[in-house]
C-alpha cells in the first residue's frame, strides 16, 4: 500500500510535467523510462547499502529500515507503471472515451496485486513478511521433502489469492465497460 | 614436612620472580633508552612521530565508537579494553591520550593524513595493511571469526552453508573466505546492527569477531534472551590485531609502542584490562606466558620469534593493478573523487567479477529465450485437443502467473537439490526456467485471450505476432527479473558485487557498476525488441 502510494506520489507529479511537454516534459520522461526499466531487486540492494546509515538514523529498528528499503525499491517500479496507467487514462479523456478513463482504477487495483507480488523479494534482505517467513520456517525441517511441500503448499495459497484478485480486477473492468455508451449491449 | 615444602616453594618463587621483574624492567628500561635522544634533542622542531607526541605531551589515538567492550562513545566518554590501552601506553609516555573516533573504512586514511599518531581500533594485521601502514609488534589481540545461529541449525561447516546467507560486516578481509565457499553474503556496516538483524530474524546467520559475538550473544555474560536461542556454529582465520602508526614512524614511535607492548604483555596488565571489560583473554594468557618465560629481548630488540606473523589472505594482483591504482591516484588527486576498483586490482575480485557479468548476460538471454519458448507451449496447451492438456495448462498458468518469483525459485532449487547435488550452473538453469515459467505464463495467457476474443485459430506464431506488445512486456519483465536469480544461489552480478563490496569494503563503484550495467542490459532488451516490434508492425501494414 505504502509503495502503490509512493509510486502516486511520485508518478502522477512526473507525468502532469511529460503530458505539459517541453524541457523538463522530456527528462520527466527519460526519468520514468530508467525507472521502468531499472530491475526493483537491485534497487532494493541498491537503496539499502547507499542509503542505510540516513534511513537507520530515522527508524527505531532495523525491521522498519528494511521495510522502508523495500518500499523505497518498490515506489520506483510503481511510479513507473502509475506514470504509464496516469497517462493512458489521461489520452482517453482528452478523447473522451470515459470509460477507457475509468480503467484506471482497475490498473491501479493490477499495479496493487503486482506489488504485492514483488514484496516478497524483500525476503532476501531479510524483510519479515510470508514468505520470508515460510523460508526461516522451512529452514528448520530436516526433512527435504517436507520442505518441498510446505513451499508448495504456500505458492498455491499465494495462487489462490491473487487469482481472486485477478478475477475481481476482470469483474471490476466489466463492470466499467457497459458505461461506455458506443459499446453494443 | 609442611614447612620444608613451603620453603622449596618459596625459594622456586624467589628464583623466578626476580628474573620476570627484571625483563618488565628491561622492557621498561629499553623504552626509556629509546626516548631519551628525542626527549634529549628538544622541542624546537620536532620531526619524528614521537617527537612530536612528546613534546605536545599529548597522543592521539584513532579508537572505534561503537565496538562493544573494545571501544564505545557514549556521547560523553569512550570506554572500553582498546580505551584503556590507549591510555595506558600514553601513561607509559608520559603524556595525555586523546582519543578520536574512527571507523573501519576511515582509519588507516586518517592515519596516513596525520589526522592520528596511531590507530587501536579492531584492526586485523594483514600483510596487504602493511604496504599502507606499519603494525607494532607484538600483537595486543587476535580474534577468528565465529559464525552464531538459532540452536535448532545444523551448521557444522562450510557444506552446510550452501545456498544460504550469510550476514557480514562490510570491509572485514575475511568475507573473502565466505565467497570462495559461495556463501551467499548480507552486508551490515556496523556490528550493533549484525546483532539486531539475527535477533529480528531478518538474518538467520551472522559472522564477525568471536570475542564481540561471544560478549554480545552466545556467551555466559551474554544477554539471555539471545543466549537461549542462538550459539557459535564454528570459527575459522585467526587473526592478529596490531596498533598502527604511519610508516615512517616504525623506527621511532613504533619501536617506543613496541617494548610499550612487550611490557604490557609480561606483567599482564593486558590480560588484566580485557578482563575487567569481559573481552575474552585466551591470546592474552598466552602472551602473558610467552614474554613471562622467554627471552624475548635481544641485543635491545624484541625477538621475532615472540612477534606474531600478520595473516595473509590478501588477493593476488592482476596484471592491470599498478594501472588501476595509477588511476586511483590521477582520479583522486585531480578530481577528489575517492572512487578504488576492487574488481579490477585482485585476481578473486576479478575473477568474480567476469564470471558476474557473463552469467548475468547468460541469464537475461536464457530468460528472454524460456518465456517466449515457454508462452508458446502454453499458449498451444490451451489449444490442445485434449481436455486433460488444456486443463492442466490453465492450472499451470494461473500457477506460474501468481505465485511470488522468489517462492517459485525457492521450490526449484528445493526440487532440484532433492535430486542431485546443487551448484552454481544448476541455479543458473533453475533460475532460467522459473523466470520463463512466470513470464511465459503471463505470455501464454495474452496470446490465449486474443485468440479467444478474435475468434482467431492461425498458428501460434501468427498469434505471437499479433500479441507481440504483450510478449514484449512479458520479455523486459524477464530480462528484469533476472537478478533474483542470486537468491538461489546463482553468481550473477549482484550477488558477486555484494561479494566484492563484502570484503573489499568499497561500495560507491560497485553499486555505480551495478547499477550502470543493469540500465544498459535493459535498455537493450528494450531497444531490440522495439525495433522487432516495428519491423512487424511495417511487415503487418505492408505484408508484401
Amino acid at each position: 500500500m505504502f509503495a502503490l502510494l509512493g509510486g502516486m506520489l511520485i508518478g502522477l507529479p512526473l507525468t502532469w510535467l511529460i503530458i505539459r511537454g517541453g524541457l523538463i516534459g522530456k527528462a520527466s520522461e527519460y526519468l520514468i523510462s530508467l525507472m521502468r526499466a531499472f530491475p526493483v531487486f537491485v534497487m532494493m540492494f541498491v537503496v539499502l547499502n547507499f542509503f542505510s546509515d540516513n534511513l537507520y538514523n530515522m527508524h527505531a529498528t532495523l525491521e522498519s529500515l528494511h521495510k522502508t528499503t523495500l518500499i523505497l525499491a518498490l515506489c520506483t517500479y510503481s511510479a513507473a507503471v502509475i506514470s504509464d496507467a496516469a497517462k493512458d487514462s489521461w489520452d482517453h479523456f482528452c478523447r473522451s472515451e470515459h470509460a477507457e478513463t475509468l480503467l484506471i482504477i482497475p490498473n491501479l487495483f493490477r499495479i496493487f496485486t503486482i506489488l504485492v507480488m514483488s514484496s516478497s523479494i524483500g525476503a532476501a534482505i531479510g524483510v519479515k513478511e510470508a514468505v520470508s517467513y515460510t523460508l526461516i520456517h522451512t529452514e528448520t525441517m530436516p526433512d527435504p521433502l517436507d520442505r518441498i511441500m510446505t513451499v508448495l503448499a504456500v505458492t498455491i495459497f499465494f495462487m489462490l489469492f491473487f487469482s481472486t484478485f485477478r478475477f475481481a480486477m476482470h469483474w471490476l473492468v466489466r463492470r466499467i465497460s457497459p458505461l461506455n455508451p458506443s459499446r453494443p449491449a | 614436612m609442611k614447612s620444608w615444602l613451603f620453603l622449596a616453594i618459596w625459594l622456586l618463587f624467589s628464583a623466578v620472580l626476580p628474573v620476570n621483574a627484571e625483563v618488565a624492567d628491561d622492557y621498561e628500561k629499553e623504552l626509556q633508552l629509546h626516548i631519551a635522544p628525542t626527549l634529549q634533542a628538544g622541542c624546537n622542531n620536532p620531526k619524528s612521530d614521537l617527537a612530536r607526541v612528546l613534546c605536545n605531551k599529548r597522543i592521539r589515538v584513532g579508537v572505534r565508537i561503537n565496538y562493544q567492550l573494545f571501544s564505545e562513545f557514549d556521547g560523553t566518554n569512550f570506554k572500553g579494553f582498546e580505551v584503556d590501552l590507549a591510555k595506558t601506553i600514553a601513561k607509559h609516555l608520559g603524556v595525555q591520550a586523546e582519543l578520536i573516533g574512527v571507523n573501519p573504512a576511515n582509519r588507516i586514511e586518517k592515519l596516513k593524513q596525520d589526522d592520528i599518531d596511531t590507530i587501536i581500533a579492531t584492526m586485523a594485521h594483514t600483510v596487504a595493511r602493511d604496504a599502507s601502514i606499519f603494525f607494532v609488534r607484538p600483537h595486543y589481540y587476535s580474534s577468528p571469526t565465529t559464525l552464531v545461529a538459532a540452536k535448532e541449525k545444523n551448521i557444522s561447516g562450510w557444506h552446510d552453508l550452501q545456498g544460504k546467507t550469510v550476514c557480514v560486516p562490510l570491509g572485514n578481509f575475511s568475507n573473502i573466505v565466505f565467497s570462495e565457499h559461495r556463501v551467499k553474503l548480507l552486508i551490515y556496516d556496523q556490528p550493533n546492527r549484525l546483532i539486531d538483524a539475527l535477533q529480528f530474524g531478518a538474518c538467520s546467520v551472522i559472522a564477525h569477531d568471536r570475542s564481540l559475538l561471544k560478549a554480545e550473544v552466545f556467551g555466559p555474560n551474554a544477554p539471555k534472551d539471545l543466549s537461549k536461542r542462538f550459539e557459535e556454529k564454528f570459527s575459522f582465520d585467526e587473526v592478529p590485531w596490531g596498533i598502527g602508526v604511519r610508516l615512517q614512524a616504525k623506527d621511532d614511535l613504533g619501536q617506543a609502542l613496541s617494548f610499550i607492548m612487550a611490557y604490557l604483555h609480561q606483567s599482564g596488565t593486558l590480560e588484566k584490562l580485557a578482563q575487567q571489560h569481559g573481552v575474552e583473554i585466551k591470546f592474552l594468557t598466552d602472551q602473558h606466558r610467552l614474554f613471562k618465560n622467554t627471552n624475548c629481548l635481544i641485543q635491545h630488540q624484541l625477538n621475532p620469534a615472540c612477534l606474531g606473523e600478520p595473516i595473509d589472505i590478501s588477493d593476488k594482483p592482476t596484471a592491470i593493478a599498478p594501472l588501476v591504482h595509477r588511476f586511483e591516484r590521477w582520479l583522486s588527486e585531480h578530481t577528489r573523487i575517492h572512487l578504488l576498483f576492487p574488481m579490477l586490482v585482485g585476481e578473486n575480485a576479478a575473477r568474480l567479477f567476469i564470471i558476474g557479468v557473463l552469467v548475468s548476460l547468460l541469464l537475461v538471454a536464457g530468460s528472454v529465450v524460456a518465456t517466449m519458448g515457454l508462452a508458446l507451449l502454453f499458449f498451444n496447451s490451451l489449444r490442445s485437443k485434449h481436455l486433460f492438456v488444456r486443463l492442466l495448462g490453465q492450472i499451470f498458468i494461473h500457477f506460474f502467473q501468481n505465485s511470488p518469483i522468489v517462492l517459485l525459485l525457492t521450490l526449484g532449487y528445493l526440487v532440484v537439490s532433492y535430486l542431485t547435488s546443487y551448484s552454481p550452473p544448476l541455479a543458473i538453469m533453475v533460475s532460467v526456467i522459473v523466470i520463463g515459467l512466470n513470464n511465459g505464463a503471463n505470455g501464454g495467457a495474452a496470446m490465449s485471450e486474443f485468440a479467444s476474443a478474435s475468434g482467431s485459430t492461425a498458428p501460434a506464431l501468427v498469434i505471437a505476432s499479433k500479441t507481440r506488445i504483450q510478449l514484449r512486456a512479458a520479455v523486459i519483465n524477464a530480462a528484469k527479473s533476472s537478478p533474483v536469480a542470486g537468491f538461489i544461489g546463482a553468481p550473477e552480478l549482484l550477488a558477486v558485487l555484494t561479494d566484492i563490496t563484502a570484503f573489499s569494503g568499497e561500495r560507491i563503484t560497485t553499486f555505480f557498476i551495478l547499477i550502470v550495467f543493469y540500465l544498459i542490459l535493459i535498455q537493450i532488451v528494450i531497444t531490440l525488441s522495439g525495433h522487432l516490434i516495428q519491423r512487424m508492425n511495417k511487415y503487418d501494414s505492408n505484408p508484401s
